[in-house]
């Protein structure tokens, strides 16, 4: 892009971030925002706290400065980010996932999405549930049932 | 899992009980079942849900009697918003058909705990449980622990669940229904089978055990390096088999048993098999589609996917094919040694008068969930009177048919595999021909390729497809020209066919000395497994290699080594048979 355009993103907290467009860009959301004229002034995003904001802002700042290229080291780098990125503590994760579904951006989906997966994997269903108990994730309902259904199971 | 469950169930029916106990709602007068039926009917409760509510009651009736304790509540499941339960029984219904019958057993095994405890019940109305059961994707509200009030969508746990692999999935249904749902929509199962989510499994069939035709097939996770052991009936002493593996099935093909000595694998007196088994691993179930026209075993298959739906599948069924060549030949014999060369006459007939079947498929589909079509060719084998068979047959799933299409070329040889690549069926029989069938056309023709490999002619080859190309393994001589020689030994190697200028280029040397002759290679997306199985110093071993073709090293990878032969019979290794599933 040849002309360089800030977006301010103002967030739940009502602090401004100030981002290029090109960086901007990367969230769809925004992205259509952008393409449908809303994005005059500064772009509300009024359920992303500044914490993971600055994380996505982040994130989408290195993938856009990163080469889109085939070369190795610049793919590797991007790769050891995305594993430190992703190395948060389970609170952070469930609210970036919140966040990225809000702003859906395909790849920074895709990874946490890996994580989860990873992190469910190899557990048995006693240790899922556990850790579901104790980060109350992905809690829609039937607490109960689950409790019960565990308790009667150990019984 | 199901105990569990049942006991769930049997602490409803305590809490319902003690509830009306609570309530002072005892009432030592009998009240019909036809009374409770017409209460629940006001209530629009489904009749199925009636008739196992009140079976269980009777039930229940039935057993507290001679205690002298008789439940006979009238308003028990009249009063819409009065009478609390435990928050399973909404959910526990939709299931309950098929728990019933196990329920009695369990029921005077165990001793009913009371299993709702206060902090987790979750106490509810029983018409808000039958509201759930009805409508389950009913919002409730996000729990509220250790002050974080969090909430995921369904989405992003359907996301999140989706990346699981098979065995990690399976024990994420257990956590909860809401899993369980999420996880078995057919919505859920085709997104996994399309984000290339699903890793290849190894199945090995064929086992032999101390002299029987074991019923165990072994199944290899690659992605978690894990063997499993499935154990079925259905193909117990049943050997000479062929597998194929379509989409999320295998389809055994073909085979024998022994008439004498049944299960045992006993050749002198066998009965050839028609029948083609379909083997789910999945939901570990098995059925019979329609079986082949004639009894083959050992047939050579190849598996074909059709978009196209008006494929036809050109039949040639006059009344001199149907005449089977009932000569006793013994096994190793060629067809195409006998004297009166009657294979060769048949071939020669003009092939204008074949009627033509057109195999349309219909607008319903039977099975209705995949609506994907698939074309299974039947080539060779070897049939009930020992003879090597040169005739081919086509099952086509959308029909349900098999079809028998034309005869193998003349003096093609003993056909030895068969693969499908690029719209063609390719076969390479031991006098190294190749042919490929053309299916819409309907017949076959020669390649004729400008290199052939040297091989060892006692080690037959395999030829593999795998993204559109196609591959072949055979055993070659390492050094010299093909003669057995003190420095010379023997490598397996895999082989490309130049699709457009037809000459084999060496690809890859394979890092095992080729010890067994029955080595099975099949081919999966991009991988080629391999699995090899020889008794040596009295012990039989069994090697899993895995070859990529897209990436970038020559290399086979070992993925497994000795894990599953050492109790099996060496017969085994003549037996056995690979499919390869991505699940």
């Amino acid at each position: 892009m040849s002309y360089s355009k800030t977006i301010v993103l103002t967030n739940y907290d009502g602090e401004t971030f100030v981002v290029d467009e090109v960086v901007a860009v990367e969230p769809q959301t925004i992205e259509h925002m952008i393409e449908d004229g809303c994005a005059n002034t500064s772009i509300p995003l009024p359920n992303v706290t500044s914490k993971i904001l600055s994380k996505v802002i982040e994130h989408c700042k290195k993938h856009v400065e990163t080469p889109n290229s085939n070369e190795k080291a610049a793919k590797a780098d991007l790769k050891s980010f995305d594993f430190d990125f992703v190395k948060a503590d389970q609170g952070t994760l469930f609210d970036l996932i919140l966040a990225m579904n809000y702003l859906n951006i395909k790849e920074l989906l895709d990874l946490i999405y890996q994580t989860v997966a990873d992190m469910i994997k190899g557990k048995t269903p006693e240790e899922e549930e556990e850790m579901r108990r104790v980060n109350a994730w992905v809690f829609s309902c039937f607490v109960g049932v689950t409790c019960l259904y565990f308790k009667s199971k150990k019984m | 899992m199901l105990i569990s469950r049942i006991l769930n169930w049997n602490a409803l029916i305590r809490s319902v009980r003690d509830q009306c106990f609570g309530y002072k709602m005892i009432s030592e007068n009998l009240v019909g079942e036809a009374s409770l039926h017409q209460e629940l009917e006001v209530l629009s409760v489904s009749k199925r849900l009636v008739r196992s509510l009140s079976q269980k009651i009777k039930r229940k009736n039935h057993e507290d009697e001679p205690n002298g304790i008789s439940l006979r509540c009238p308003a028990l499941y009249t009063r819409g918003g009065g009478c609390k339960v435990g928050a399973t029984t909404g959910d526990e219904f939709g299931e309950i058909g098929c728990r019933r019958r196990s329920a009695s057993s369990i029921e005077d095994g165990k001793g009913y705990k009371p299993v709702c405890g206060p902090e987790d019940t979750n106490v509810d109305c029983f018409s808000h449980g039958l509201k759930e059961r009805f409508r389950r994707r009913s919002i409730r509200k996000a729990p509220e622990v250790e002050g974080v009030h969090v909430f995921l969508p369904d989405d992003i746990v359907e996301m999140c669940l989706v990346r699981l692999p098979l065995t990690s999935l399976m024990k994420a249904r257990l956590v909860c229904k809401k899993w369980r749902f999420l996880t078995t929509t057919p919505r859920f199962m085709q997104m996994r089978r399309n984000r290339l989510y699903q890793s290849p499994w190894l199945f090995l069939f064929g086992a032999v055990k101390s002299g029987f035709c074991s019923h165990e097939i072994h199944a290899f996770d690659v992605s978690s390096n894990k063997w499993h052991t499935i154990s079925s009936e259905v193909i117990k002493g049943r050997f000479m088999f062929s597998v194929v593996s379509i989409q999320e099935n295998v389809y055994i093909v073909g085979g024998c048993s022994s008439l004498t000595n049944f299960g045992k694998l006993d050749r002198s007196s066998v009965k050839t098999h028609k029948g083609v088994l379909v083997f789910s691993p999945l939901t570990n179930l098995w059925h019979k589609v329609a079986s082949m026209k004639h009894a083959r075993s050992k047939p050579v298959l190849g598996v074909c996917e059709v978009n196209s739906d008006s494929l036809t599948i050109k039949t040639q069924h006059t009344r001199q094919d149907r005449r089977l060549v009932r000569t006793r030949i013994n096994g190793i014999s060629d067809v195409y040694e006998d004297p009166h060369r009657l294979s060769v006459r048949r071939q020669l007939r003009y092939p204008f008068d074949e009627p033509e079947v057109t195999l349309r498929p219909k607008n319903e589909n039977p099975s209705g969930k995949d609506s994907r079509r698939f074309l299974i060719i039947a080539v060779g084998g070897v049939g009930s009177w020992d003879e090597p068979l040169d005739s081919c047959e086509v099952y086509d799933s959308s029909s349900n048919k098999w079809t028998e299409v034309q005869r193998l070329p003349v003096d093609f040889g003993v056909v030895c595999s068969t693969t499908f690549c690029n719209g063609l069926f390719y076969a390479y029989s031991e006098s190294d021909n190749l042919a490929a069938y053309d299916i819409e056309r309907g017949y076959w023709f020669r390649i004729q390729t400008t290199t052939l490999p040297p091989r060892v002619h006692e080690y037959y080859p395999t030829i593999i497809s795998c993204e559109n190309r196609l591959f072949m393994v055979s055993v070659s001589w390492c050094e010299g020209d093909g003669q057995i020689g003190r420095r010379n030994k023997a490598v397996r190697k895999l082989w490309e066919l130049d699709l457009v200028y037809l000459n084999w280029e060496e690809l890859s040397t394979h890092p095992d000395a080729p010890m067994d002759w029955n080595t099975t290679f099949v081919g999966d997306k991009n991988m080629i497994f391999g699995v090899e199985m020889f008794k040596i110093f009295g012990q039989v071993l069994d090697f899993l290699t895995m070859f990529d073709v897209s990436g970038g090293s020559k290399n086979w990878v070992h993925v497994s080594r000795n894990q599953v032969a050492h109790e099996l019979d060496a017969s085994s290794c003549a037996t056995k048979m690979m499919a390869v599933l991505r699940l």
